[in-house]
């Protein structure tokens, strides 16, 4: 019994192929990783973690400078805003809005993008034609413009925003997964499961998907950085997240108005963007380098 | 390749007749045009007198066939808030746009593929680390936040620069830094990846051995292959330029098109909203397909794929 386990486990490690996974894992960008794990963690537990209440105001308090500023101190380290409510706790507790849109929109958009992106490239024909007209007209959408103009008749609220947020992203994933679709579908093994009678749902299901999942997660990750950027860009004008939730864009745009003497208000939220989506940025790179065929020969 | 052109054109149209649909039918969505045109102590009677008066008591699929033939014949009907032609207001704002947007493009063209030489000769270097590290920031940054940490620095800080406004070069330089450097960064990109694949080719090496100075193999044999991409995406970027100005004209209080979009989705002024989405689009997709034709032209691979 004993030996069948040892053998067992050495076949294991056979196929988990340790070596290489420390290869992998060295070259990881663990900096973006603890950032964006950070901005999980900040996200989902917001509210407990900050250090102080970011709706309560302190009117005797009110635009404090950062600690390292003549007035400042550690009480406050971000300084305060102009209700004197915490900005470092601001910050923290807007990580969740950026976080939820930022998550949603890829999330939908991906489920949606994939799908057209499948079915076009696979059936072909008219369907292809129709499908990828449709995306032609939505990936040639001034996307701010759009974004602005469809969150002002919709109105303010965090699911309006992902809702126009989807509705100007999903094409890019169809007309990507689509040309990666057409890609595989010449393979040998998508001709023999046709021979072996297998369903078309099932051949793209079971067959294809599997080969595009890894174009599908880079063009995810790098698309997270663009929601939260775009999300932030529409509540910094106005038309996103309504005020009483805290978010950074809305921040930002409160910090325009004390550029002249508070410059933190607006500097510490457009920092927590930068770092966020820097790293999205840099985890997609990595992943592109790591699991594109095209990048892995060089 | 007069096949290829004609196609193109015809599916450019298609798209536009798609987005004038989605246009349309978005601003009817926004609310009653007829209460927004009406003075506040109009009667029912009065409203429903504007109502006829501009057309709005048809049914939608007539509206839209009113507007649509409208359009073609370069009326794209008249500004609520205004009253003036909305073709009118957008054509005299969009000099000031074109403009700021052909500053920021010309600062992406040059900076973008200097550096992006730059890093593809000294490839791996410290150089090229930087090179990447910039390409980065630009695309990570939001446009909004760059614009007022410039704003705080030359403005405020060293009081170089005016902070909003339009009239002299010094109100240019802050937006149209501000609008480039996104769009340096994917220059740079593009730049660097095209050179690297040229520098890695056979005639590169033949020049080498040949024995021809470096910067002449860089300038004239490496980079001249490498433009293909690169005017591309160049031209893929100033139609993204052009339509991207709305959040830096809402901040510098430039007065192009961004902003005439801005306040009249601010004012609910739905026909000049029409108006900026739908030309906004039509100036996307026709840059587009004029890089496309002209890719096809200046690649002489394309060109005889087409003709063959």
């Amino acid at each position: 019994m004993e030996t069948q386990g040892i053998i067992g486990m050495s076949r294991l490690f056979k196929y988990v192929n340790m070596p290489n996974i420390k290869k992998t894992m060295r070259k990881a960008p663990w900096i973006p990783v603890v950032i964006l794990l950070i901005f999980l963690v900040c996200g989902l537990f917001g509210g407990q973690l900050a250090p102080r209440d970011p709706f309560k105001s302190n009117l005797e308090a009110p635009l404090l400078p950062p600690f390292w500023q003549q007035g400042g101190s550690w009480k406050y380290p971000m300084g305060t805003d102009y209700m004197g409510k915490d900005v470092l706790s601001l910050v923290i507790a807007g990580a969740r809005v950026s976080l939820y849109v930022g998550f949603g929109v890829v999330l939908i958009c991906a489920f949606i993008g994939v799908l057209v992106g499948l079915v076009s490239g696979y059936l072909g024909g008219w369907v292809d034609t129709v499908l990828m007209r449709i995306t032609d007209v939505f990936l040639s959408m001034p996307a701010l413009l759009f974004a602005m103009f469809i969150a002002a008749i919709l109105g303010p609220g965090i699911n309006k925003i992902i809702l126009v947020l989807t509705v100007l992203g999903w094409a890019g994933y169809a007309r990507i997964i689509r040309g990666e679709v057409l890609r595989v579908k010449q393979g040998d093994f998508v001709s023999l499961a046709v021979i072996a009678g297998a369903s078309k749902a099932k051949i793209m299901w079971r067959h294809i998907f599997p080969n595009i999942a890894n174009t599908m997660i880079i063009v995810a990750t790098f698309h997270l950085g663009v929601v939260i950027v775009a999300e932030s860009s529409l509540s910094f004008l106005g038309v996103g997240v309504p005020p009483p939730t805290p978010a950074w864009g809305s921040m930002c745009a409160v910090g325009r108005d004390y550029i002249h003497t508070a410059w933190w208000l607006s500097f510490f939220p457009g920092m927590a963007i930068f770092f966020v989506v820097l790293s999205a940025n840099l985890l997609g790179d990595w992943l592109r380098f790591r699991f594109d065929p095209k990048f892995r020969q060089l | 390749m007069w096949r290829y052109i004609i196609m193109r054109l015809i599916q450019a149209v298609v798209c536009l007749i798609g987005i004038s649909m989605i246009v349309f039918f978005l601003a009817r969505l926004s609310g009653d045009p007829a209460l927004l045109l009406a003075s506040p102590d109009a009667t029912a009677k009065d409203i429903q007198g504007l109502r006829v008066q501009w057309g709005l008591d048809k049914p939608l699929h007539v509206q839209y066939w009113n507007f649509l033939s409208h359009a073609v014949q370069g009326d794209l009907g008249k500004s609520i808030r205004w009253g003036k032609p909305t073709l009118e207001l957008w054509l005299s704002r969009f000099p000031n746009t074109l403009l700021l947007g052909g500053a920021a493009f010309l600062f992406s063209i040059i900076v973008g593929i200097s550096i992006g030489v730059i890093t593809a000769i000294r490839a791996n270097t410290w150089i090229d680390t930087f090179g990447k590290t910039f390409a980065f920031m630009g695309v990570s940054l939001p446009v909004f936040w760059i614009a007022l940490l410039l704003m705080l620095f030359f403005s405020v800080k060293l009081g170089w620069l005016p902070t909003a406004g339009m009239g002299t070069w010094k109100h240019l330089v802050m937006p149209a830094f501000a609008l480039g450097w996104y769009f340096t960064a994917s220059q740079v990109r593009i730049s660097r990846s095209a050179m690297l694949d040229v520098l890695d080719s056979e005639y590169i090496k033949l020049a080498r051995i040949k024995g021809v100075p470096r910067y002449l193999i860089y300038t004239r044999h490496a980079l001249r292959n490498a433009l293909i991409p690169i005017v591309t995406l160049g031209g893929l970027n100033l139609a993204w330029l052009l339509n991207g100005t709305v959040i830096i004209e809402t901040i510098f209080n430039w007065k192009g098109i961004g902003w005439l979009a801005v306040e009249a989705i601010y004012t609910r002024d739905y026909t000049v909203v029409q108006t900026c989405a739908l030309l906004g689009s039509a100036l996307f997709i026709f840059t587009n397909l004029f890089v496309d034709i002209l890719y096809a032209y200046i690649d002489p691979r394309l060109r005889h794929e087409q003709s063959s």
